[in-house]
C-alpha cells in the first residue's frame, strides 16, 4: 500500500516540478501558492517513504534525489517568501532541475532494503543531513545568480541573496564533509582516503571556499566571483549525480557509489 | 632593501586573492586526482589503459598526485597563507580595536591552521596494516613504523629512522559471526562480529566484541572489522575441492559461480535464530561466465551436508572456514584533529548564522 502510494505520489511530483517550470516561464498569478502546495505534497511523500523504510529515507539514489528536491524547493520558496523579490527565471531553473533530478530518481529502483552494515550507524544521518542542507542552499543560490546574470535590469538584491544563501551553506557542507570523514575514521581508520567522492567533494568546499573570498575581494568581486558561484554548482551537482556515471565509464574505484 | 622584500612577501601572504588562487590551483589538481585512479598497483592501470597512456600518466606524476610536490607544494604555500592572514587580523586588531567579529574569524582561521598541522602529522608519522585471524588463533600484530613518511625522511635529515617492530601482545580471535536481518522474504546481513582478546602474557588485559563503525581501541591502536574471508568445501563426484567465495566450481564441462555462505544468526522480530549454513550455486553463461555476473540462471541452494545433482554429477557441500580480516591504523593525530574539528564547526557557525543577524538580511531595506 505505502509503496504505491510512494511511488504515485513521486511520479506527480515529476509532473508538478515540470509544470511549475513552465508556470514560472509564463509568469502566471498565484505560482507561490501552488509552489507550496506542492511542496506540502513532497513533505507527505517523505512522511510515506519514512514510514515505509522505517528509517530515515536518505540512503538509495531514489531517496536522495527526492531528499534533494524538497530542500532545495524549500530553501528556494523560503528565500522568495521572506526576500519579496519578482523572479521568474530562477523559478524556471530550479523547478526544470527538480523536475529532471526527480524524473531521474524515478527510473531508479525504488525497493526497500535493510543498510549495509557500514551505513547503520548514527554518522549516517549527522553525515548526510546537513551535506543535503547545503546543496539545497547551493543549488537555490544558483537560481537566484542565474536570474541575476540574464535579467537585463541587474538586481543587485539577487546577487546579494546568492552571496548569502552560499555564506549559510558552506558550514553545513564543511560539517558535513567532517562528519564524513569522523565515519569514515571510525569505520575504515583512515579520516580520509583520496577517494574520488571524497576528493570531488572536497573540490565543490574549495570552490564555494573560493567563492566566499573572491566575493570579498575588490578585484574578484564582481565577474570572478560570480563565475566561481556557476563553477561551485556545477561540481556540487557533480560530486552528487555526475559522479555515479564518470566513475562507472571510468574505472574508479571507490567505496561512496551511489545504489 | 630587505625590508621592502620582506613587506612585499607579507603582503603576498596576507592577500585574499592569493589565497583565492592558491586554492584554485589546489582545486585544479584535485579534479585530476579525482578523476585518475590515485596510488594503484601497476597491474590495476595496465588492465584500464594502453601501455603508452600508462606510462605517460605515471611520468607527468598524475597516479599519485597528492603526495607530490606539484600538489604538496601549493598546499604548504596555503596553509602559510591561512597562518599569516589569521595573524595579520588579529595584529591589526589586537587589542585595542579587537571586536567579537574580528576575534572569531581569526579562531577558526587558526583552528583550520590547526588541521592542516594535523594532516601533515598524519602523513608523516601514521601507519598501519591488516591482520587476518582465524577463530582461536592468536598473533602479534607488526608495527609498521619503518614504512611511514617519517621513517623516508628522518635518514635524509641525518636522524635515525624508527624500525619496524611487533606488539609486545598478541590479538585473539574468539569467535566471528555474521548477523542477519529478514526484508520482504530475503535475507541481508547485517553485521559482521569478531569477539577479540588481547593477550599480553597469557593474560586477557582487554577484549571486545569488534562490529563495522566500532573498533577496539587499544594501546594506541584501533582494530577496525574490515573483511571476512571463506574457504567452502565441496565434493564433486567423490572429488575434494576447496574455493572461495566468488570462484567458478567446474562441474563437468559447467561453472558455477559460488555465493558467500549464509551462515549465522536471523535477528528475527520473535527473537534470535540460527540460519544455514547454506551456499547457492549459479550456473553462469559458458563463455563470460566470469564477467557478465547479471547473465545467471538460476541457481541451487545446498545446505551444509546436502547432496545435488548437476547434470549428471553429483555435487555436496560439505563444509565451510572462516577468517577475520581486521585493519589497523596508529595515527598520533586524529584527537587534535577531533578538538580542532569542533572548534572550527563551532566558530564558524557562530560567526556565520549568529553574527550574520540569521535571516535578518532578507528584509528588504526601507
Amino acid at each position: 500500500m505505502l509503496a504505491s502510494i510512494d511511488k504515485g505520489v513521486y511520479v506527480a511530483l515529476v509532473a508538478s516540478y515540470g509544470f511549475l517550470a513552465a508556470t514560472y516561464l509564463l509568469r502566471r498569478n498565484g505560482i507561490a501558492q501552488l509552489s507550496w502546495a506542492v511542496w506540502l505534497l513532497h513533505t507527505f511523500l517523505l512522511a510515506v517513504r519514512w514510514l515505509e523504510v522505517g528509517r530515515t529515507p536518505f540512503s538509495t539514489l531514489y531517496e536522495c534525489l527526492s531528499l534533494f528536491a524538497w530542500s532545495g524547493v524549500l530553501a528556494y520558496l523560503l528565500v522568495q517568501r521572506f526576500g519579496r523579490e519578482k523572479v521568474r527565471w530562477s523559478g524556471v531553473v530550479l523547478f526544470a532541475i527538480m523536475a529532471a533530478a526527480m524524473g531521474y530518481g524515478a527510473t531508479k529502483d525504488p525497493t526497500v532494503k535493510p543498510l549495509s552494515p557500514a551505513l547503520d550507524s548514527i554518522w549516517f544521518e549527522v553525515h548526510v543531513i546537513p551535506a543535503f542542507a547545503s546543496y539545497a542552499l547551493f543549488v537555490a543560490a544558483f537560481a537566484f545568480q542565474l536570474e541575476f546574470l540574464v535579467t537585463a535590469a541587474r538586481r543587485e538584491r539577487l546577487d546579494f541573496f546568492s552571496r548569502k544563501l552560499i555564506l549559510f551553506a558552506f558550514p553545513l557542507l564543511s560539517f558535513g564533509i567532517f562528519s564524513g570523514a569522523g565515519w569514515a575514521e571510525e569505520t575504515w581508520g583512515t579520516y580520509w582516503s583520496w577517494d574520488p567522492k571524497e576528493t570531488a567533494s572536497l573540490v565543490t568546499w574549495c570552490v564555494y571556499l573560493a567563492y566566499i573570498h573572491a566575493s570579498r575581494s575588490p578585484r574578484f568581486a564582481r565577474v570572478p566571483s560570480r563565475v566561481l558561484n556557476i563553477l561551485g554548482f556545477v561540481s556540487m551537482m557533480f560530486t552528487f549525480l555526475g559522479f555515479n556515471v564518470v566513475a562507472r565509464l571510468l574505472g574508479l574505484p571507490t567505496a561512496h557509489a551511489y545504489t | 632593501m630587505v625590508k621592502r622584500i620582506l613587506t612585499l612577501v607579507w603582503k603576498l601572504l596576507t592577500s585574499l586573492e592569493v589565497a583565492v588562487i592558491l586554492v584554485l590551483v589546489l582545486t585544479a589538481f584535485m579534479v585530476v586526482g579525482a578523476l585518475v585512479p590515485q596510488g594503484m598497483d601497476d597491474e590495476f592501470y595496465l588492465k584500464a589503459w594502453d601501455e603508452g597512456t600508462y606510462h605517460t600518466f605515471r611520468d607527468l606524476g598524475l597516479l599519485n598526485i597528492f603526495h607530490k610536490p606539484i600538489f604538496l607544494v601549493p598546499a604548504a604555500l596555503f596553509g602559510l597563507n591561512l597562518l599569516c592572514c589569521s595573524v595579520d587580523i588579529l595584529r591589526k586588531f589586537f587589542p585595542k580595536n579587537i571586536t567579537a567579529h574580528f576575534a572569531v574569524s581569526a579562531l577558526y582561521h587558526l583552528a583550520l591552521v590547526g588541521m592542516f598541522v594535523g594532516f601533515v602529522v598524519t602523513y608523516l608519522f601514521s601507519y598501519g596494516g591488516e591482520i587476518w585471524l582465524k577463530p582461536g588463533e592468536a598473533k602479534r600484530v607488526p608495527l609498521k613504523r619503518g614504512e611511514t613518511t617519517w621513517a623516508r625522511l628522518a635518514p635524509r635529515l641525518g636522524l635515525a629512522a624508527p624500525q619496524n617492530e611487533e606488539t609486545t601482545y598478541e590479538l585473539r580471535l574468539k569467535s566471528f559471526e555474521t548477523e542477519y536481518v529478514e526484508k520482504d522474504g530475503r535475507i541481508f546481513v547485517k553485521d559482521w562480529i569478531s569477539a577479540l582478546e588481547v593477550v599480553a602474557e597469557g593474560d586477557v588485559v582487554a577484549a571486545k566484541r569488534v562490529e563495522v563503525n566500532d573498533p577496539l581501541v587499544y594501546g594506541g591502536m584501533k582494530y577496525y572489522q574490515a573483511s571476512f574471508e571463506q574457504k567452502i568445501k565441496f565434493d564433486v563426484d567423490g572429488e575434494l575441492r576447496e574455493l572461495e567465495a566468488g570462484e567458478a566450481l567446474a562441474v563437468g564441462d559447467e561453472k558455477l559461480m559460488v555465493s558467500t555462505v549464509t551462515g549465522g544468526t536471523l535477528l528475527a522480530d520473535d527473537g534470535p535464530k540460527p540460519v544455514g549454513p547454506y551456499v547457492e550455486l549459479k550456473q553462469m553463461p559458458k563463455d563470460k561466465w566470469h564477467r557478465v555476473v547479471k547473465d545467471v540462471r538460476p541457481g541451487v541452494r545446498l545446505s551444509q551436508g546436502e547432496r545435488t545433482d548437476v547434470r549428471g554429477h553429483d555435487v555436496a557441500f560439505l563444509s565451510y572456514r572462516e577468517a577475520s580480516g581486521f585493519t589497523y591504523k596508529r595515527d598520533p593525530a586524529v584527537k587534535y584533529l577531533w578538538v580542532l574539528w569542533i572548534v572550527f564547526t563551532a566558530l564558524i557557525a557562530v560567526r556565520i548564522y549568529v553574527q550574520e543577524s540569521a535571516l535578518t538580511w532578507l528584509r528588504k531595506e526601507d
